[in-house]
């Protein structure tokens, strides 16, 4: 390639690139809530595991409620992702002209994994549930049509 | 003409790779102190004790057989990096955790004990 070619391409890069900044932008967002939520499945037994079992075993929970005549524990952790793409012009024109160009995209998913045990008044674990939200892909998950 | 090439492509790079950094934290901070729980024995210790010791709990829950008094304290670690055309947000919030459970005469049954506000850190979304 010529080498007049070649300085032009670059010029026209650097300058597209001053140009484009703030015009076209992407975001990735993640937020994290909690630490991570196992389930110690041969260790948590329906109608024998007390309440203080589980907690020398997984610590402070994340909650406490009263359910009816029963105790709920919830351990948790929250991952939040988000993508966003934004198209608009990078000088704000609205001091000059009535219209300007501006136009964004995107797609926040919040998954939970959830651990939720429940105890009756004697403080012996009832029943439990676990959810792994986290599992879920992140695209697949958002323009899923499952609610 | 060389020179002209190399200052362009360092130029282009440079635009390329502008941007910043921002590191910030949060803290919502209650002094408990979990090495004083060595000073609590179940079954005797009554909640006006663990006051006292612990001071005034975040949140008090109504269970079926008592209650339960909550002390939580919070760290949260944000990074944001902004680049020519793409801009990473990540934070990340843990906490400290403690739990006390009373029966119906306020005698302490069980307490649970979760440190992981240490474990929030800085960093890119993965």
């Amino acid at each position: 390639m010529d080498s007049r070619v070649k300085i032009f391409t670059a010029f026209f890069l650097l300058v597209a690139g001053f140009f484009l900044s703030g015009c076209i932008t992407y975001q990735i967002s993640r937020y994290v809530e909690g630490d991570e939520v196992v389930l110690p499945n041969d260790r948590l037994e329906v109608g024998k595991t007390t309440l203080g079992e589980v907690l020398s075993l997984i610590g402070a929970p994340d909650n406490v409620a009263k359910v009816g005549m029963e105790n709920l524990l919830i351990y948790e952790r929250a991952l939040l992702y988000r993508n966003r793409i934004k198209v608009g012009f990078p000088i704000p024109l609205s001091s000059l002209l009535r219209t300007s160009f501006d136009a964004s995209a995107y797609g926040t998913l919040v998954r939970y994994d959830s651990l939720a045990l429940f105890f009756n008044s004697e403080g012996i674990l009832s029943h439990k549930t676990f959810e792994k939200g986290s599992s879920h892909p992140y695209f697949k998950t958002l323009f899923s049509s499952n609610r | 003409m060389r020179s002209t090439v190399k200052i362009l492509a360092v130029l282009l790079i440079t635009t390329l790779l502008s941007g910043c950094i921002v590191l910030g934290k949060n803290k919502q901070f209650q002094p408990f102190d979990s090495t004083e729980l060595d000073k609590l024995s179940p079954g005797q210790t009554k909640a006006s004790e663990v006051t006292e010791i612990f001071g005034a709990p975040s949140e008090v829950v109504e269970l079926a057989n008592g209650n339960a008094y909550v002390y939580k304290r919070t760290v949260t670690k944000g990074t944001v990096c902004w680049l020519l055309l793409i801009t990473l947000g990540n934070a990340e919030k843990q906490h400290d955790q403690l739990v006390f459970f009373f029966d119906l005469n306020d005698t302490l049954t069980h307490y649970g004990l979760s440190l992981d506000a240490d474990k929030a850190k800085y960093g890119l979304p993965r």
